[in-house]
C-alpha cells in the first residue's frame, strides 16, 4: 500500500531538500520543483478527499493510517490519519499552498530561501492536520508557524504613510509571538492531556476513547479554546491579524488566511469539541457570544481601513466570528446542533478559499500598483479585466453570495444559532453581513469602478500563473458552493457522534 | 414537464457562453441569448398550456443540497432546493421569458449604439451585458420556480447580484459605481430581514419546503407567525423598492434602458410581489402581516407617485411609478385581493417594459435623458410616439387598456378598507397626470433639444435648495483620491479612461451635439434608429392594449387560473365610472397644462404644489435621512472602533511588549561589566542563600543533608532515593 498521506505531508520537505542543493541562480528549476511537489501534494491531497467523499461512512474512523514507533517508553510514535473532520482540511491546504506557490512566482529575490521555507511550512501544515499523534502535531505546528517569521520578515512589505505605518520586521516578531504563545498553551493542553487522561500516551486515537473527568475537561477546555482562539482570531486576540497579514508578501497572506487560521479553528474542533465535550457544552453556548462580537467588531473595524489587505484581514476576523456561533450550538436541540458545528466547520473550508483569492487577487494588484491603499487604486477596471473579474468574484464569496461556499456555512451557523438558546445572538450577528457587504462593495468601487487613476495608467493585467491560483480557488468555492454535499456529508460523518445525533 | 431544468440550465450556459467563449462577437452573444430565450419560452409556454384545465395539483421536485441524517428527509433536517410549478408559476415563467425575449432583441440595437459614446467600450462590452442579462434571467428563473423558503432566498440574492452588475454597467462613471452598490447594499440590508424571516418561520414551522408551508395546517401562534412573515418581507420591501427603502430604485436608472426595463420595472422588482403572492395562503391566516404589507404598499404607492410628479428625467419619472405601482400591487396583496394583485403584476410588466423600451428609444434619437429637452417626438419618432402612448393610457388606468383592468380590480377589492381606497384612488388620479405631463412636454409640441441654452431640468429653475447627497458621500467615509471633479480640474491630456462620466457620453450629448453641426452642417436628426428596436415596442404595445381582457369582472379568466378559490369582487360599475373618471381627470389636467405651452403649464405645477415642491424636490429627504443614519450609526462606531482596535487593544499587547522590555533592562543594569559590583552581588547572593536556609531549615546548622532531603521527602511523599 503506498503511504498516501505521508507522501503528502513529506512532498514538500523533500522538494525544500532539493531546493536547498540548487544553485540560486537556477530560479526556473527552483520554482519547477516547488509547483511540482506543491502540485503532487495538492492531487494526492485531491484523491484523498475524493476517495474519503465516496466511502465516507467509514470517516468516522480514521482512514490511511500509518503508525511508526519511535519512542515507545513515552508514547510517542509517527502516526498519521484523516477521518472526516481533517478531510476536507487536507484538501484545502492543497487548493491554497498550490494557489500560493503558483503565487509564489512573483517573488523576485532570494528565491531559493523563499522557497525552502515555504514548501517546509507546507509540510508543516498538512502534518498539522494529518497526525494523529500529539507530538507530532506539535512538532508540525512549529514547522508551520516559524518559517512564517523570515517568510514575513524578509519577503514582505512595509507600509509608511497614510494610516497606521506597519513594518515588517515588527510584523513578523508580532506574528511569531502570538504563534508561540498559542503553540505553547496547546502544548500545555496536550501534556496535561497526557497525563490526566492517564493513558499515558499521545495518541489521539487512544485518547479519544479514554474519558477525562470533569475538571479535568474544564482546565483542559480553557487551556486549548484560548490556545487555539489565539491563531483562530479570536477578539480579543486577534491583533496579529491585520499587521501579520497585510505585511506578508502575497503568498504567505494566503497560507496565513486561509490555512494556519484555520488549524486554530480545527485544533478547536478536535481537541475541545471532540475531547472534552462535556467543558464544550458547559462553556461554548456562553462563549457564542464571542461569535457575535468577532462578527461585529471584526466588520466595524474593516469599514474604516483604507489599506486592502489590513481590510481583507479584518474580514477574516468578522468571518471567523461565524465558526464560533457555530461552535457555540453545541448544546443546543437536535436539529441545530447539527447546523451550527456543521457551519463551523463548513466555514474553515468556505474563509478559507474565499480570503486566500481575496488575498490573492488584492497582493497581485498590489505588486502592479505597488499600492495597498484603496483610494490609490481608482478605476482600475478599465485596465485590468481579469484582477476586476476575480476580486469582484471573491468579493462576492466573502459577502455570502449564494452559490459560493461562504453563503451555506453563514446561513447553516446562524440557523442553528437560531434553534439554540442564543437565538438573539442570531440578530445580533445578522447585521456583521451587512457591514461585510458595505467594506467589500466599497473596496470594489474605489478600486476597480470610477474613472482610472492616471497614475494607473500603464498597469498590467494579470500574469497567467496569477489565473492559475486565481481560477483554481474561485472553481473550488463555486464548486463546492454548488453541491455542498462534497463537504457536509464526510464531516456530517463525524459530527453526529460527536454531538450523540443517531443517523 | 420534464424540461424544466432547460428553464435554468440554457440562460446559465447562454451567460458563461456569453462572458467566456463569445465575448469578441456580439453579434454571436445575441443570438445566443435569443435562441435560449426562445426555447425558455417555449418551455414556459409549454407549462402554461400543460396547466390548462381547472383544479390541477401543482407539481413539485425536491433535491436536499443538505441532509443531516442520510436518508430522512423528514422538518429541517434537510435544506431542499428543486422546482415548484403551480398556476401562478406558470403565468410568471412565461411572462418573464416573453419580456425577456423581446427586450434581448431590442438590447442589441440599444447597445450597438450605446457603445459607441463610450470611447473605451469595445465589442466585449456588448457580450458583458448579454452575459449578464442571461445570468439575470437564470436567477429569476430559479426564484419563481424555487420550492422552498431557502431556494427563494438563493435565487433573490443571485438577482441582487445581477443587478449590482448591470446597474454598474458602465463602471467607470462613479455615479454609476456608487449607484449600484447602493442598490446592493439597500437590498442587502433588507435581506437581513429576509434572512431572519426564513430562519424564524423554519424553525418555527418545522419546514422550509412550499408544499408543506402553504398546505399543511400551521401550528404557530398568530404572534411568532406575524413576526416571521413582516421578516420575511422585510426582504420585499428592499427588492421591491418599498418606502423607506425605495432610495435605490431611481438611482438605479444609471444602468442601460433596457436593464431598466427587464430587472427595475417588469422583473426583479416584482420579485417581492411575487414572494407575497407565493405565500398568500400564509399571509391569509396571519392578519397582523398582511395589515402591514397592505399599508406598506399604500403609503409607498402615495410617496413615490408624488415624488414622480416633479421628476425631469424621463426615466426617473418611470422608476418612481413603478415603484408607485408595485405599492398598488403589495397594497392588494395585503388586503387579500391576490388575483388583483397578481393581475397588476402582470399587466404591468408587459406596460412598463413598453414605457421603458420607449424611453430608451426616446433617449437614443435625442441623446438625452431630460424630458425638457425632447418635445415634438410625436412627428419623429412616430413608430415609438404609437407604442409608448399606448403604454401611457396604459399606466394612467384608461379604458379598456391594461392597466385599467388590473388596476380597477385592486380598487375593487379594496372597498372593505376605505382609508387604502381613498389612498390608491388619489394616487390614480396622480399618476394619470405625471404620465400625461410626461407624455405632452417629449412627445408634443416642438423638439427644443436645440436649445443649448437650456439647463438641465426644464425652464424653471428648481428651488433653490443643497444638492441631493446619496449615502456614499457622508462626512464619515473616506473617498478614492481621483474622481471626475479632479479630471475635469487636471491640465494634463489624459485619456477617455481617467474622465469616468466626463468622457463622450449619455450625460454629456451637448458636446456631441456640436461635433455633429460642424461636420454635417446641420442638426442632429432625431429619427428611429433600427426596427430591432421598435418591433418589439409595437408587440408589447398590442399586450398593453389587449391584455387586461384577459382579467375583465364579468369573465375573469385570470383570475380562475391563478388562485381560482379566492374570493372574488363581482363587476362594481360605480367603482369603474369612478376611476375612470379619476384617470380621465388626471390626463385631461396634465394635457390642458402641458399640451400648449409645457413652460407655463410647469409653472402652474409648481405653485399648484406650493410648498411641497422643495420637499418633493428634495424626495422627502430620505437619502439625507438614510445618509445621516448611516453616518451616525455605523460610521461613527466604527471610527471609534478602529481607533479602540489600534490604540487600545494594540495598545495593550505592544504595552506587554514594552513592559517585558523594561523589566529586561532593569535587570540588565547589573551586568554592567564592573568587577566590584559582581563580587558584591556575589556576597551579598551568598549570605541571602544562606540566611533563607536557615530560615526555613535551622538544623542545616548541624546536619548539612537535612534541606535536601526535606526537598525529596516533599517530592516523593512515598520514600525517596536513599542519599
Amino acid at each position: 500500500m503506498i503511504p498516501i498521506l505521508s507522501l503528502i505531508i513529506w512532498l514538500p520537505a523533500v522538494a525544500a531538500l532539493f531546493i536547498a542543493v540548487v544553485p540560486r541562480t537556477m530560479v526556473r528549476l527552483i520554482q519547477f520543483l516547488a509547483l511540482a511537489a506543491g502540485a503532487g501534494s495538492a492531487f494526492l491531497s485531491l484523491r484523498v478527499f475524493a476517495e474519503g467523499f465516496v466511502n465516507h461512512e467509514a470517516l468516522d474512523k480514521f482512514q490511511w493510517v500509518e503508525a511508526i514507533p519511535w519512542l515507545e517508553s513515552l508514547g510517542i510514535q509517527y502516526k498519521v490519519g484523516v477521518d472526516g473532520l481533517s478531510l476536507s482540511m487536507m484538501l484545502l491546504t492543497g487548493l491554497v499552498s498550490f494557489a500560493a506557490l503558483w503565487m509564489s512566482l512573483s517573488i523576485d529575490k532570494r528565491q531559493k530561501e523563499y522557497f525552502v521555507l515555504c514548501l517546509l511550512a507546507i509540510t508543516g501544515v498538512y502534518g498539522v492536520f494529518a497526525s494523529i499523534d500529539l507530538f507530532f502535531f506539535v512538532i508540525f505546528y512549529e514547522l508551520a508557524s516559524i518559517p512564517m517569521y523570515f517568510l514575513v520578515g524578509i519577503w514582505g512589505s512595509d507600509k509608511i504613510g497614510s494610516g497606521r505605518p506597519i513594518y515588517r520586521e515588527r510584523a513578523a516578531t508580532k506574528l511569531l509571538l502570538y504563534l508561540q504563545l498559542g503553540g505553547g498553551l496547546v502544548l500545555l493542553g496536550i501534556l496535561g492531556l497526557y497525563f490526566a487522561s492517564g493513558a499515558h500516551t499521545f495518541d489521539l486515537q487512544v485518547l479519544l476513547s479514554s474519558h477525562l473527568s470533569g475538571p479535568h475537561q474544564k482546565v483542559l477546555f480553557l487551556v486549548f479554546f484560548i490556545g487555539f482562539a489565539i491563531e483562530a482570531g479570536l477578539v480579543p486576540l486577534h491583533t496579529w491579524l491585520p499587521e501579520g497579514h497585510s505585511s506578508a508578501p502575497t503568498p504567505l497572506s494566503m497560507l496565513l488566511a486561509g490555512v494556519l487560521l484555520k488549524m486554530g479553528g480545527y485544533g478547536i474542533m478536535r481537541f475541545c469539541l471532540q475531547l472534552t465535550p462535556a467543558a464544550s457544552a458547559a462553556f461554548l453556548p456562553a462563549f457564542a457570544i464571542m461569535g457575535a462580537v468577532n462578527v461585529l467588531y471584526g466588520g466595524l473595524c474593516a469599514l474604516r481601513q483604507s489599506d486592502v489587505k489590513v481590510m481583507i484581514a479584518y474580514s477574516s476576523v468578522s468571518h471567523m466570528g461565524m465558526f464560533y456561533l457555530g461552535i457555540g450550538c453545541f448544546a443546543a436541540a437536535a436539529p441545530f446542533n447539527s447546523y451550527g458545528v456543521l457551519g463551523a466547520h463548513f466555514q474553515l473550508f468556505s474563509h478559507g478559499v474565499i480570503t486566500a483569492l481575496l488575498f490573492a487577487v488584492a497582493g497581485a494588484v498590489y505588486n502592479k500598483t505597488h499600492s495597498r491603499d484603496l483610494r490609490a487604486w481608482g478605476g482600475l477596471g478599465a485596465r485590468t479585466p481579469y484582477y476586476t473579474f476575480f476580486y469582484v468574484l471573491a468579493a462576492m464569496g466573502s459577502l455570502g453570495l449564494p452559490g459560493m461556499t461562504g453563503f451555506w456555512a453563514e446561513f447553516m451557523a446562524l440557523f442553528g444559532t437560531w434553534g439554540s438558546q442564543n437565538w438573539w445572538l442570531a440578530v445580533l450577528a445578522v447585521p456583521g453581513l451587512l457591514i461585510t457587504t458595505m467594506f467589500l462593495l466599497r473596496s470594489v468601487q474605489y478600486g476597480f469602478f470610477g474613472p482610472l487613476n492616471p497614475d494607473h495608467l500603464n498597469v498590467k493585467d494579470a500574469d497567467w500563473w496569477e489565473l492559475v491560483a486565481f481560477a483554481l480557488l474561485a472553481f473550488a468555492a463555486i464548486f463546492c458552493g454548488i453541491i455542498p454535499r462534497v463537504l457536509t456529508d464526510p464531516a456530517l460523518v463525524i459530527i453526529r457522534p460527536m454531538l450523540g445525533v443517531g443517523p | 414537464m420534464e424540461y424544466l431544468w432547460l428553464l435554468l440550465a440554457l440562460p446559465l450556459c447562454a451567460s458563461l457562453m456569453c462572458a467566456f467563449v463569445t465575448r469578441p462577437w456580439p453579434l454571436l452573444s445575441a443570438a445566443a441569448s435569443w435562441v435560449s430565450t426562445l426555447c425558455c419560452l417555449a418551455v414556459s409556454g409549454n407549462v402554461f398550456f400543460e396547466r390548462q384545465g381547472a383544479g390541477q395539483a401543482p407539481f413539485s421536485k425536491i433535491f436536499n443540497i443538505i441532509q443531516l441524517v442520510p436518508h430522512t428527509s423528514q422538518g429541517i433536517g434537510t435544506l431542499p432546493v428543486g422546482y415548484l410549478v403551480d398556476n401562478l408559476t406558470a403565468v410568471m415563467l412565461t411572462m418573464i421569458c416573453f419580456i425577456a425575449l423581446l427586450i434581448q432583441i431590442y438590447s442589441y440595437s440599444y447597445m450597438s449604439v450605446e457603445v459607441k459614446h463610450f470611447p473605451t467600450q469595445g465589442p466585449t462590452t456588448v457580450s458583458r451585458f448579454f452575459a449578464c442579462l442571461n445570468l439575470f434571467i437564470f436567477s429569476m428563473m430559479g426564484l419563481v420556480l424555487a420550492v422552498s423558503t431557502i431556494q427563494l432566498y438563493i435565487f433573490w440574492e443571485l438577482v441582487g447580484l445581477c443587478s449590482y452588475l448591470l446597474i454598474g454597467f458602465w463602471f467607470f462613471k462613479t455615479s454609476a459605481a456608487v449607484a449600484s452598490r447602493k442598490a446592493f447594499v439597500v437590498t442587502k440590508f433588507a435581506d437581513l430581514g429576509f434572512l431572519l424571516g426564513v430562519l424564524c418561520l423554519g424553525a418555527a414551522a418545522q419546514t422550509f419546503s412550499f408544499p408543506n408551508l402553504l398546505t399543511k395546517h400551521l401550528d404557530i401562534g398568530e404572534p411568532l407567525l406575524s413576526i416571521g412573515l413582516i421578516l420575511l418581507f422585510c426582504g420585499a420591501i428592499g427588492k421591491s423598492a418599498q418606502f423607506p427603502l425605495h432610495i435605490w430604485l431611481p438611482d438605479a436608472m444609471e444602468g442601460p434602458t433596457p436593464v431598466s426595463a427587464l430587472i427595475h420595472a417588469a422583473t426583479m422588482v416584482a420579485a417581492g410581489v411575487y414572494m407575497v403572492a407565493r405565500m398568500a395562503p400564509v399571509f391569509a391566516i396571519a392578519p397582523h402581516a398582511a395589515t402591514f404589507v397592505a399599508w406598506t404598499g399604500a403609503i409607498t404607492a402615495l410617496v413615490a407617485g408624488s415624488l414622480a410628479l416633479v421628476q425631469n428625467d424621463i426615466k426617473k419619472i418611470l422608476a418612481y411609478s413603478t415603484v408607485s405601482q408595485l405599492g398598488f400591487m403589495l397594497t392588494a396583496l395585503g388586503a387579500g385581493a391576490s388575483n388583483a394583485g397578481v393581475f397588476h403584476l402582470i399587466t404591468h410588466a408587459f406596460f412598463k417594459a413598453l414605457l421603458f423600451l420607449g424611453s430608451g428609444a426616446v433617449i437614443v434619437a435625442c441623446h438625452s435623458n431630460d424630458i425638457w429637452k425632447m418635445g415634438g417626438l410625436k412627428k419623429n419618432l412616430p413608430a415609438t410616439h404609437i407604442a409608448f402612448f399606448f403604454g401611457c393610457l396604459a399606466l394612467a388606468g384608461i379604458p379598456p387598456f391594461a392597466g385599467f383592468w388590473s388596476k380597477d380590480e385592486i380598487l375593487g377589492g379594496l372597498v372593505h378598507h376605505l382609508p387604502l381606497l381613498i389612498i390608491l384612488t388619489f394616487t390614480a388620479f396622480m399618476t394619470a397626470f405625471y404620465v400625461g405631463r410626461l407624455y405632452c412636454v417629449a412627445f408634443l409640441g416642438a423638439y427644443r433639444g436645440d436649445q443649448a441654452d437650456l439647463p438641465f431640468g426644464g425652464p424653471v429653475p428648481p428651488a433653490n435648495l443643497p444638492a441631493p447627497i446619496s449615502p456614499a458621500k457622508t462626512i464619515f467615509e473616506m473617498q478614492p483620491f481621483w474622481n471626475e471633479e479632479r479630471a475635469s480640474q487636471d491640465k494634463r491630456h489624459l485619456p477617455p479612461e481617467c474622465m469616468g462620466a466626463l468622457s463622450e457620453g449619455m450625460g454629456h450629448a451637448e458636446e456631441h451635439d456640436h461635433a455633429e453641426d460642424t461636420d454635417h452642417d446641420h442638426h442632429h436628426e432625431v429619427r428611429e434608429v433600427s426596427p430591432l428596436m421598435y418591433i418589439p415596442l409595437l408587440i408589447l404595445s398590442v399586450f398593453a392594449i389587449f391584455l387586461g381582457l384577459l382579467g375583465t369582472p364579468w369573465h375573469n379568466m385570470f383570475a380562475q387560473f391563478v388562485f381560482p378559490t379566492a374570493p372574488e369582487e363581482g363587476a362594481n360599475i360605480a367603482l369603474m365610472v369612478g376611476s375612470t373618471v379619476v384617470a380621465v381627470a388626471g390626463f385631461g389636467m396634465a394635457w390642458s397644462f402641458y399640451a400648449k405651452n409645457p413652460t407655463e403649464g410647469e409653472g402652474r405645477l409648481q405653485k399648484m404644489l406650493g410648498p411641497m415642491l422643495p420637499v418633493l424636490q428634495q424626495k422627502y429627504y430620505m437619502d439625507h435621512l438614510w445618509a445621516k443614519a448611516l453616518a451616525y450609526l455605523l460610521y461613527s462606531d466604527a471610527r471609534i472602533l478602529a481607533r479602540f482596535d489600534e490604540k487600545g487593544v494594540d495598545g495593550v499587547v505592544y504595552g506587554i511588549g514594552e513592559a517585558t522590555y523594561r523589566a529586561g533592562q532593569l535587570v540588565r543594569q547589573e551586568q554592567n561589566g564592573q568587577l566590584q559590583r559582581y563580587a558584591l552581588t556575589l556576597v551579598v547572593g551568598f549570605f541571602l542563600v544562606v540566611f533563607a536556609t536557615l530560615l526555613f531549615e535551622p538544623q542545616f546548622l548541624w546536619d548539612h543533608l537535612a534541606p535536601i532531603q526535606a526537598l525529596v521527602s516533599r517530592l516523593h511523599p512515598s520514600g525517596g532515593p536513599d542519599l
